[in-house]
């Protein structure tokens, strides 16, 4: 691997999209069982 | 503990440390010795990271603070992956192209040898101190429930963690990292598991979720804005976010990890892996503490967990009032546990709100009880700490989990101790030498590996020292362990000036974070502001300041050009 095969943009968006994700099924799963 | 328990025990740490020694051999130079000769691959970048980061005390009080006061606790996490994106693409680069040993040289390549001084210094001097606490507080947990001396303790894990990170340096310290991360993660998945399989008969985990979370420990994230709540979702995402750009970009115990990677793309890789992991790994965590609390519920615990404040009220003149107390307490959880099992039971034909209702009644009872309790203890022992959250889940581990289990969480706890301290007298002994020494003896003929090496062995000297001493200090420990957030705010200000505000220059930087640091520590001594909320106000302070002092000293004309 040395990052110029790698498009870096999409790889920050992902680590960002999973952070909103971990946040949507965080508050799910406290309501679900709350 | 059985005999199966001490063998997984001891098997586990000689492991790890028989490891890192034969990881140990080959250093030439102090690139090799610090930096691990720069061919580290992304994941023991990532590994190397998370095992620093996570100390045996967070293993300890995460799940504790969940039984305690929910899973909020996991919007402290939120900033972090940000920071992993923001460093990832400013720091990572700009310090791999410098080829610098630590995070300070760059401050005297951009601004001026008094500013790099300052920022090692408060580097020396906060993570100097914190690293006794590292491995104090988990050896105090674990010598009161145990029975252990706690210098024994802290001897046996300051001494296996300084012989391989002495003898090895970085390539020693992240390679034992990988396999104690391999050891925690199997300690914590394995004791998650025995608390759902020992669950009272009939009742499975959604069960246990459900009446955790009507008892409110599934309160994950809340919307609400307040600067004095800690745990909420904006403090969480723009403190920690600020706390771990600083901790992050700024602290050598953790920019030493990422220095280490073979290229920009390997340490951004790491960085970013642990932007991805963090977050679900502290809600597992978290959940293991609602687990444990959920279990709690149906077979009642101690009135306290930590029992040194116990013993001491049982053998004084409290004694009559203590065992009251333990007895009403007894009916309570007991109540409280019938009315549970009725709710879970109920619960599976529908709504079920006159259980839930009757669920929360006795739970408040029996939180009126422990209040009692707690209130003769601190009568008991004017000094002790009313807070048992330390203690919770070790104490499930020890009295709940069968041979074995024991073993392979306390070898996880010993494991998360060590990895903590070795990355941070590695990361003390790389500042000592490239900071100091190189600084102030220029051509002196002493190999530096060497110079490397003795400097480790004296902070972890230094550090087995001070956790010895630290049970003396009272109070201050926890001012101690606050230390971190009083300065990282300022010295991540510095940084950003650095990368941002290319006309700024030394002097301007220097006084700006002096000033900046006198606010922090007045807001610290005279307002009710949470501590998150100083890494930002510390490190905005900066950058106002050093405009302010650089516009009124009208020389930004003579700056030199940026990094």
């Amino acid at each position: 691997m040395t990052g110029r095969d790698i498009r870096w943009g999409r790889v920050y968006v992902l680590v960002l999209l999973n952070l909103v994700l971990c946040v949507v099924l965080m508050r799910a799963f406290g309501r679900i069982f709350s | 503990m059985s005999r199966l328990d001490w063998a997984v025990l001891a098997g586990c740490l000689a492991f790890v440390v028989l490891f890192g020694l034969w990881k140990s051999r080959g250093h030439r130079d102090a690139e090799s010795y610090i930096l691990s000769g720069r061919d580290a691959r992304w994941f023991t970048i990532c590994l190397s990271i998370m095992a620093t980061q996570a100390s045996a005390i967070t293993f300890l009080s995460t799940p504790g603070q969940a039984y305690a006061d929910g899973m909020r606790f996991v919007q402290f996490y939120l900033g972090l992956p940000l920071a992993m994106v923001v460093l990832s693409v400013t720091f990572v680069p700009l310090f791999h192209r410098l080829k610098v040993f630590t995070a300070y040289e760059f401050l005297e390549e951009r601004f001026d040898a008094k500013t790099r001084t300052l920022a090692a210094g408060l580097f020396l001097l906060q993570r100097g101190l914190a690293v006794g606490l590292t491995i104090y507080a988990p050896a105090l947990v674990l010598s009161v429930l145990l029975g252990w001396d706690i210098r024994v303790n802290l001897a046996i894990v300051g001494s296996l963690a300084m012989v391989y990170t002495v003898a090895g340096g970085t390539r020693a310290v992240s390679w034992a990292q990988s396999w104690q991360m391999l050891i925690i993660t199997c300690g914590m998945v394995t004791a998650g598991w025995m608390v759902v399989h020992r669950l009272p008969q009939g009742l499975g985990v959604r069960d246990a979720l459900h009446v955790a979370g009507s008892l409110g420990r599934l309160n994950t994230i809340d919307f609400s804005f307040d600067i004095t709540n800690r745990y909420n979702l904006w403090s969480g995402l723009i403190g920690g976010f600020f706390l771990s750009l600083s901790y992050f970009g700024t602290d050598q115990s953790q920019v030493q990890r990422y220095l280490s990677g073979s290229s920009v793309a390997q340490s951004r890789m790491g960085l970013l892996a642990n932007g991805l992991l963090k977050v679900p790994m502290q809600f597992l965590i978290l959940l293991l503490g609602v687990l444990v609390f959920a279990a709690c519920q149906f077979s009642p615990p101690p009135v306290f967990f930590n029992p040194a404040p116990v013993k001491a009220a049982l053998e004084g003149p409290q004694a009559p009032e203590y065992r009251r107390v333990e007895a009403e307490w007894e009916r309570a959880a007991g109540d409280r546990a019938a009315k549970a099992r009725a709710f879970a039971e109920a619960r599976r034909n529908g709504p079920a709100e006159a259980e839930r209702s009757a669920l929360l009644d006795a739970d408040r009872r029996a939180a009126e009880v422990r209040k009692e309790g707690v209130a003769v203890l601190k009568k008991a022992s004017p000094g002790s700490n009313p807070s048992d959250v330390n203690y919770v889940f070790l104490w499930y581990v020890l009295n709940a989990l069968p041979a074995g289990v024991v073993g392979l969480v306390l070898a996880a706890e010993f494991s998360a101790s060590m990895s903590s301290m070795s990355a941070e007298i590695n990361a003390l002994g790389a500042t000592t030498l490239v900071d100091l020494w190189r600084r102030w003896r220029k051509g002196s003929t002493v190999s530096e590996v060497t110079v490397s090496r003795v400097a480790t062995l004296a902070w972890g000297l230094f550090a087995v020292g001070f956790a010895e001493y630290a049970s003396r200090l009272g109070s201050l420990v926890e001012a101690v362990n606050l230390l971190g957030s009083l300065f990282y705010g300022t010295i991540l200000g510095i940084f950003l000036v650095a990368f941002y505000f290319k006309r700024v220059r030394g002097g301007s930087a220097f006084w700006a974070a002096l000033g900046a640091e006198g606010v922090v520590l007045a807001c610290f001594i005279l307002t009710p502001i949470s501590f998150l909320w100083y890494n930002v106000i510390g490190c905005l302070l900066v950058i106002a300041f050093s405009l302010l002092i650089q516009a009124l000293t009208r020389d930004i004309d003579k700056a030199p050009a940026g990094a």
